[in-house]
């Protein structure tokens, strides 16, 4: 690894793939000097709009000789044009290729290419990038020519009958039009361009080339049948209208190739246009998902788009693959057999492996479906399943459905990254949130425990000095203060079982009466002098609580009513069914709760400046905010409101239980 | 008091001031406090002195207090008191079910302790001078007669249903004790659902307002809220 430091680039081969049977014989050998070289191998294929009129046997050899190259560790690429060696020098020249391994495949001259001026692929390699080595490797059971041969095959292919009755049809108008000419008398010239005319059209509205040879000579027999004395015959008495006939078959020849192409050619613009429009889309579609989920689906139903089949997507989850996805291509759901235990394991391999698996690789291919892994460099985020029913996936699929992967992996790498962050932010608010409570607690600690700790240690040094009241001030102090700090224990206890989120509530059926009546046993030594009266109904109320939280919230919201009400008034403690809800009133005859205070008076923190607890005790403001969260925890709500003629009623309501009563 | 002069207490606690503070109130009402701090010392003690009352903190040191109690109630029938500083129940009725027979919760007050110390104390002295098999049972206006089968208050008959009658008849016989969720539902019902918690409930309040003089202050039969009921003798 040291070493590849010290060269400007690193050796980089390039074999070309092709579906010739002795293109494996060249993939070793490229393989074979990447070995020595110990350098990187590149396998490209190169898609022309020929590549598209190849028989399934060639097809066949295609995917073998790519998977030959994967296999021996090349990496596969794709690149699309008509000009094959254009684009082999172009990708060699982006990716920085060195060398270029090649075959002897298609290299020897032709007759055309001898007339036409056409050089070899090799020449022109050469001519289009001289800077790289490149590698014959002699081959004499070759057949001929690999792109002559597989023209040859696009114009073997016998034309449908709807292209030779338009063949026909145009040739037959031909005639009809030119007979027309003859009785208008028209120049000869003008019925031969007709004839051209007719075998360019005929080379734009059909495909493959035999219509267009058809169209050819059938121009050249119907013009000399109809137009060329003696009528009526093929003999002609003029010499001079062979050559007549020669230039005229020649043109429309020309003329019909040369159009054939262009509709190739936007045939293939066409296609290409529709790959791209669909990753385009992809792009799109993926940045408006807002859920991993729709991430997985929008690929999928590119995927559908453009292969027109079936697709599975597992999703990973803690280093396991989760929840399986399945979308349809048709209307037909497949998803019971391609969600098979086995078909999992083997998406499962693709997980842990990062390699793709089933049908179509040589890894497990007896699955249904094939497995690639959805990442981003080794950062696997799902897998995606494609069900192939026995079809190959054509190279320039290929790089598509990669890209899409591809795509999806970025998309759903984004979208955990926004997780994560969210999970931080929560984090810190939480951090926050606690270090604030740590902060207000110790501070409102510091208070009670000097005065029990300066009671205690008066009480132990001086006994003797002091006369029995002072001795039982000071033992009140400690106990009242002791008294205090239990309460904000308790609270403490009740909010980290609340808000920490990893306790669950311990939810048991409890009468409201004797919580009520509990909560009351625990706060009785406290109220100075204030009634409480409690008012039943005869209805059986069941609630379904943690009893120990509601306990705390009416111990809050009595002893708030101690607190800040003068002594001798009355606290009234009532609970009602309404509807679907118990309700809780715990109602005071105070001074009640300023406006201004009633919309803050459940935040955590919040201590009025307007109301004076009436025994001076300090508030630390988390009373009320605990009761809020208790209330909400178990899905009901809890408010502030007037009381009449004076004072304040605390609500709160609880999720009433259904009695069911076994004798 | 002077019952209670005689009587001798097992206190298992580590915590050396709670220990300080339990022996000098239990000191101060004339009963004799033994002190331990682990539970291997705590089941040494009552086997070799034999007390009349254990008090017995949870977090030991070395072993497991339910398992104290499990080993202790294998031979001796001796109150047994626990001591929680949890505030979850699970722990309570974990040792209530192990054969504890009452609990206090920290931070609880001395009045509390001694209450509890008498009540288990007063319970345990019954049940060894009176026949456990005992005809009939009275606490405070209330009066049943097992052998015949019913109850009255105040001299009255009460109307009870059979379920109410099982009920109060399983918490008389255990007075002083306290009786878990799932103990009494197992004893009444067979299974111990959270539908028998709720009928529960609903049972315990029909019975209170039939025996209790202020149902909306029951004195007779004391909630023990998450953990279960107890009858006081009045």
């Amino acid at each position: 690894m040291l070493g590849n430091r010290d060269y400007y680039t690193r050796e980089r081969i390039l074999v070309c793939v092709s579906p010739a049977p002795t293109n494996p014989r060249i993939v070793r050998a490229a393989a074979r000097m990447a070995k020595a070289f110990r350098s990187e191998l590149v396998a490209l294929f190169v898609e022309s709009p020929h590549t598209q009129a190849m028989s399934d046997n060639e097809r066949t050899k295609l995917a073998a000789n790519i998977a030959l190259a994967e296999q021996l560790g090349a990496h596969m690429e794709t690149v699309y044009g008509d000009d094959i060696a254009f684009q082999i020098s172009e990708f060699a020249r982006l990716s920085g290729i060195s060398k270029i391994v090649m075959g002897r495949t298609g290299e020897r001259s032709s007759v055309r290419q001898a007339l036409f001026g056409r050089k070899s692929l090799v020449e022109q390699l050469i001519t289009f990038a001289p800077n790289l080595d490149i590698y014959i490797i002699p081959d004499q059971s070759t057949p001929p020519s690999r792109p002559k041969g597989r023209r040859r095959a696009l114009a073997l292919q016998p034309p449908s009958s709807r292209n030779v009755l338009r063949t026909l049809a145009l040739s037959l108008v031909a005639t009809a039009i030119g007979t027309a000419f003859r009785h208008l008398g028209f120049a000869d010239s003008s019925i031969i361009s007709l004839y051209i005319l007719t075998a360019l059209l005929t080379a734009v509205t059909t495909t493959g080339r035999i219509c267009t040879i058809v169209s050819s000579v059938l121009s050249v027999v119907l013009y000399n049948f109809c137009f060329v004395t003696p009528l009526f015959s093929l003999a002609s008495y003029d010499r001079s209208y062979l050559v007549t006939f020669g230039i005229m078959f020649a043109t429309a020849m020309v003329a019909g190739e040369l159009t054939a192409r262009i509709a190739d050619n936007a045939r293939t613009s066409a296609e290409n246009a529709f790959k791209t429009r669909v990753l385009l889309e992809t792009n799109q579609l993926l940045q408006q998902a807002h859920s991993a989920e729709e991430c997985a689906r929008v690929a999928m139903n590119q995927l559908i788009k453009l292969l027109k089949l079936d697709v599975v997507f597992y999703t990973a989850e803690h280093g396991t693959l989760g929840k399986a996805l399945y979308e349809s291509a048709g209307t037909e759901n497949r998803s019971a057999s391609l969600l098979t235990d086995y078909e999992r394991a083997v998406a499962t391999w693709t997980y842990t492996n990062n390699k793709r698996a089933g049908a179509s690789t040589r890894t497990l291919p007896e699955t249904r479906c094939l497995y690639l892994a959805v990442r981003t460099g080794d950062k696997v985020f799902g897998v995606i399943g494609i069900a192939l029913e026995g079809r190959e996936i054509e190279a320039f699929e290929h790089s598509i459905v990669l890209s899409i992967v591809g795509e999806c992996a970025l998309a759903l790498e984004s979208d955990r990254a926004a997780q994560e962050r969210e999970e931080a932010a929560v984090l810190a608010k939480n951090e926050q949130l606690r270090a604030n409570l740590l902060r207000s607690i110790g501070h409102d600690l510091r208070t009670p425990l000097t005065a029990i700790s300066g009671s205690a240690a008066i009480l132990r040094k001086s006994d003797e000095k002091l006369s029995l009241e002072q001795r039982c001030d000071l033992a009140d102090a400690i106990y009242d203060d002791s008294l205090w700090l239990i309460d904000t224990v308790e609270n403490l206890l009740a909010i980290t079982r609340v808000e920490d989120g990893t306790i669950r509530l311990n939810f048991t059926s409890e009468l409201i009466d004797e919580v009520i009546e509990a909560a009351l046993s625990h706060v009785a030594q406290a109220s100075h002098g204030h009634t409480v009266t409690i008012e039943h109904t005869d209805d059986i109320l069941l609630v379904r609580i943690d009893v120990h939280l509601i306990m705390q919230v009416l111990t809050n919201l009595i002893m708030n009513a101690f607190k800040y009400t003068p002594e001798d008034s009355t606290v009234t403690i009532s609970a009602r069914r309404e509807g679907a809800f118990v309700v809780v009133d715990v109602a005071d005859d105070g001074p009640g709760v300023a406006d201004c205070d009633k919309p803050h008076i459940f935040e955590r923190f919040f201590t009025s400046s307007n109301t004076q607890p009436v025994d001076s005790r300090r508030s630390i403001g988390l009373g009320l905010s605990l009761c809020r969260s208790i209330v909400e925890a178990h899905g009901g709500v809890i408010e502030v409101r007037d009381n009449h003629p004076h004072g304040a009623v605390f609500r709160f309501t609880l999720p009433a239980e259904e009695i069911e009563i076994h004798e | 008091m002077n019952n209670a002069a005689k009587s001798r207490i097992l206190l298992v606690e580590d915590d050396l001031t709670v220990q300080n503070l339990v022996s000098t109130a239990l000191d101060l009402h004339g009963y004799v406090v033994s002190k331990v701090c682990n539970g291997q010392a705590a089941i040494m003690d009552a086997v070799s002195h034999g007390p009349s009352l254990i008090m017995l903190d949870l977090g030991l040191p070395d072993i497991d207090g339910i398992e104290v109690i499990t080993k202790i109630r294998s031979w001796s029938a001796v109150p047994i008191i626990v001591i929680s500083a949890r505030t979850e129940d699970s722990d309570k009725i974990a040792a209530l079910d192990a054969g504890a027979d009452d609990y206090l919760t920290k931070p609880f007050s001395v009045d509390e302790l001694l209450a509890r110390v008498r009540a288990n104390l007063r319970r345990s002295s019954m049940t060894s001078s009176e026949s456990t098999e005992a005809s009939t049972f009275d606490n405070g206006p209330l009066h049943i007669d097992y052998a015949a089968g019913y109850a009255t208050k105040d001299g009255s008959e009460l109307s009870l249903t059979p379920t109410e009658y099982k009920l109060l008849v399983l918490l008389a016989k255990n007075v002083d004790k306290v009786l878990t969720h799932t103990f009494i539902t197992r004893e009444i019902w067979g299974t111990s659902w959270d539908s028998d918690l709720a009928s529960l409930r609903v049972f315990m309040r029909t019975l209170r307002k039939k025996i209790e003089a202020d149902p909306s202050h029951p004195k007779m039969i004391q909630t023990h809220m998450g953990v279960g009921y107890r009858m006081q003798r009045l």
